[in-house]
C-alpha cells in the first residue's frame, strides 16, 4: 500500500498527474516549431 | 418533509437551470448548420475544455465506473489505464484534423473521410458506423437518467417516465441551441460533477472505514480476489486489460462527437493545450471507484452494480444532498446525450441521407432533417433503454469497439499518402464484421483478448494490404463540398493537398495568434 492505496492504484493515479507534466513539456517543444514557421510572426521562414 | 419530494425538487431545479442556460445560449446568433454543429469555429480554450469535458465525462463516469468497481473489481482499472493515453493521442492528431477541418469547412467526421478519400460511399459508411455506435452511448445516458430519478424518488417515479421527461428536455435544447448550448450547460454540469465526485469519493470511505486506506484494507479482508485481475469476472484478465487499454487509447477520439468537437476550436494550439490539461479531470474516476468499492461492503448483493453509487448516497446522506447528486447526475446524462444526438443527427442527414438519397438538398433542408433525426434517435435509444438491460460500461465498450474501426482510416489518412479508398473501405468492413461476429456470438473476450482490438488488428492489416495492392486514385469527389482550387479538383490531388497540409508545420495554427481563451 502507498498512501493508503494498493500499489497498482497508486501507479495508475500518479500517471493522471504526471501525464500533464510530460505533455506540457511536449507542448513547449512543439509550439515554437509552429511559431518559427509562421511568417506573419516574424518566423525564420 | 417527504425525502423523495426534497430530492426530486432539487433535481428538477438543477435540470431546469441547466435547460434554461441551454435555451438562452443561442441569443443573438443565427442558428445555421455551421453554428449548430461546430459553433462557428470560434471556441477558445475554456469553451473547448468545457465542451470536451462535458462530452467525455458522462453517466459512464458517474454511475458506470462505480458500477463496474462494485460488480467487476480489478478489471475496472482499465479506465485509469486509458485515461492519460487518450489525451496523448489527441495531442498529436486533433490539431491535424482541425487543420483539415478549417481549410475545407468540415462539420462532421464523415466530411473528413469525404475530403481525404474523395468517396461519397466511404463517407456514408463512416456516418453509418458513427450513428449505429452512438445509439448505445445515448442509451447509457437514457438509462442513467432513469436510474437517478427512480432512486432519488425512492421508487415513486418509474424509470421509464423519468427517461421520457429527461429526454424531451434534451431534445428541446439540442433543437434550439446546438453545440454552443451544450458547452454552456457544461459549466454547471462540470462544476456539480467535480464537487460531488470529490466530496462523496472521500466522504463515503471516511464515514464507514475511517479513510481510503481503511476501505481498501476492509475490502482485501472481506473479498481478497476483488481487486486483482480478473476480479469478480471469469475472463477479464491481464491480456484483456492491455488490449482494451490499447483499443480505447487509439479509438477514443474516433467517437464522432469528440472528433467533431475539434472543429469548434479557434486554433490547433487550443486543442494541444486542452490535451495537456484534460488528464487532470480524469481524477474524478478513481473517486468513483472508491465509492463503488465502499458500496460492495456497505450494500452488498445489489442486482445492478450501476445502482451502487446512488444507493450508498441515499443510505449515507440527507435527502437534499441526494437531490444535488441526482441533479449533477441528470445533467451528466443530458449534456453528453445532447451532443451525441446532435452529432448522430447531423451525420445521418448530411453524410448519409443527402449524398445517397437526396443530392439536391440545401444546407437549410439538411439542418431541418437533422432536427427531426434528433427525435428519431432519441426515441430509438429510449426504446433500447427500456427493453435491454446491459450494464453502462458494457454498452460503452460495445460502441467503442465499433468506432475504433475508424482509426486506421483517420490515422493513415493523415500520415500516409498510400492509404486509399479501397484499402480503408476493405479494412473498415473487415473490422466491423469481425467485431460484430465476435460480440454477437458471445466471444468477447476471445482467447482473453478484447474483441474490438482483434478486429482493429485485422482492420489495419487489410487496409495496408489492399491499399498496397490497388492504385492510389480514389473513387470520386463530392460536389457538395466547398469549392477547391481547380488544381486540386481530382481526388489524387485532394489526397496530396490534405497530406501536405498536415505534413508542413508552416500552415498550422495560422489563425491562432491571439485571443486564444474566452
Amino acid at each position: 500500500m502507498v498512501l493508503g492505496l494498493p500499489f497498482n492504484f497508486f501507479w495508475l493515479i500518479s500517471w493522471l498527474l504526471l501525464t500533464p507534466l510530460f505533455m506540457w513539456g511536449a507542448y513547449r517543444v512543439e509550439e515554437p516549431r509552429a511559431l518559427d514557421n509562421r511568417p506573419e510572426q516574424g518566423g525564420k521562414e | 418533509v417527504n425525502p423523495s419530494l426534497v430530492a426530486l425538487t432539487i433535481i428538477s431545479g438543477i435540470v431546469t437551470i441547466g435547460s434554461l442556460v441551454g435555451f438562452f445560449a443561442r441569443f443573438r446568433r443565427k442558428m445555421d448548420l455551421e453554428q449548430w454543429t461546430v459553433g462557428g469555429r470560434g471556441f477558445g480554450l475554456v469553451l473547448v475544455w468545457l465542451l470536451m469535458a462535458g462530452e467525455i465525462f458522462t453517466t459512464f463516469t458517474f454511475l458506470g465506473a462505480s458500477g463496474w468497481a462494485y460488480s467487476k473489481g480489478g478489471p475496472v482499472l482499465y479506465i485509469l489505464g486509458y485515461s492519460p493515453l487518450i489525451y496523448v493521442v489527441s495531442f498529436f492528431i486533433l490539431p491535424l484534423i482541425w487543420e483539415v477541418g478549417r481549410k475545407y469547412r468540415l462539420q462532421t467526421q464523415a466530411d473528413f473521410f469525404q475530403v481525404r478519400y474523395g468517396s461519397t460511399y466511404l463517407s456514408a459508411f463512416v456516418a453509418l458506423v458513427g450513428v449505429v455506435s452512438l445509439i448505445p452511448y445515448v442509451q447509457i445516458q437514457v438509462t442513467g437518467l432513469g436510474l437517478i430519478v427512480e432512486i432519488a424518488s425512492f421508487g415513486a417515479i418509474h424509470r421509464t417516465t423519468a427517461m421520457i421527461i429527461g429526454f424531451a428536455l434534451v431534445a428541446g435544447f439540442v433543437f434550439t441551441s446546438g453545440v454552443r448550448g451544450v458547452a454552456w450547460v457544461s459549466i454547471i454540469k462540470d462544476l456539480l460533477l467535480l464537487l460531488t465526485a470529490v466530496f462523496i469519493g472521500f466522504a463515503v470511505p471516511h464515514i464507514y472505514f475511517g479513510g481510503i486506506g481503511g476501505m481498501f484494507a476492509a475490502l482485501v479482508r472481506t473479498k481478497p480476489g476483488h481487486l486483482v485481475m480478473p476480479g469478480a469476472t471469469k475472463d477479464l484478465g491481464h491480456p484483456w486489460y492491455v488490449t482494451t487499454v490499447l483499443l480505447i487509447s487509439f479509438g477514443f477520439y474516433m467517437w464522432p462527437q469528440y472528433f467533431a468537437a475539434s472543429f469548434t476550436a479557434r486554433s490547433g494550439r487550443i486543442l494541444r493545450r486542452n490535451a495537456v490539461i484534460m488528464p487532470l479531470y480524469a481524477i474524478t474516476m478513481p473517486l468513483m471507484f472508491f465509492v463503488g468499492f465502499s458500496a460492495l461492503l456497505i450494500a452488498p448483493g445489489l442486482s445492478n452494480g450501476d445502482l451502487s453509487l446512488l444507493t450508498v448516497v441515499r443510505k449515507t446522506f440527507p435527502a437534499w444532498f441526494l437531490g444535488i447528486v441526482g441533479g449533477a447526475g441528470a445533467l451528466t446524462a443530458m449534456v453528453p446525450a445532447a451532443i451525441q444526438l446532435l452529432t448522430g443527427a447531423t451525420l445521418y442527414s448530411k453524410n448519409l441521407f443527402r449524398p445517397i438519397l437526396a443530392p439536391g438538398m440545401t444546407d437549410k433542408q439538411v439542418a431541418k432533417l437533422a432536427k427531426i433525426m434528433v427525435l428519431v434517435l432519441t426515441s430509438g435509444a429510449l426504446v433500447l433503454a427500456i427493453y435491454t438491460s446491459k450494464s453502462l460500461v458494457s454498452l460503452w465498450l460495445l460502441g467503442s469497439a465499433g468506432v475504433a474501426q475508424l482509426f486506421p482510416g483517420v490515422v493513415l489518412g493523415l500520415f500516409s499518402k498510400r492509404a486509399n479508398t479501397s484499402g480503408v473501405f476493405a479494412g473498415m468492413a473487415t473490422g466491423i464484421t469481425v467485431v460484430a461476429f465476435l460480440m454477437l456470438t458471445g466471444r468477447d473476450p476471445y482467447f482473453g483478448l478484447n474483441a474490438g482490438f482483434i478486429a482493429l488488428c485485422f482492420n489495419f492489416a487489410v487496409t495496408a494490404i489492399v491499399s498496397g495492392l490497388t492504385p492510389m486514385r480514389a473513387a470520386g469527389v463530392d460536389e457538395t463540398l466547398p469549392a477547391l482550387p481547380a488544381s486540386q479538383s481530382g481526388s489524387e490531388n485532394l489526397v496530396n493537398a490534405v497530406h501536405e497540409m498536415v505534413a508542413r508545420p508552416k500552415s498550422r495554427d495560422q489563425n491562432s495568434v491571439s485571443d486564444e481563451s474566452r
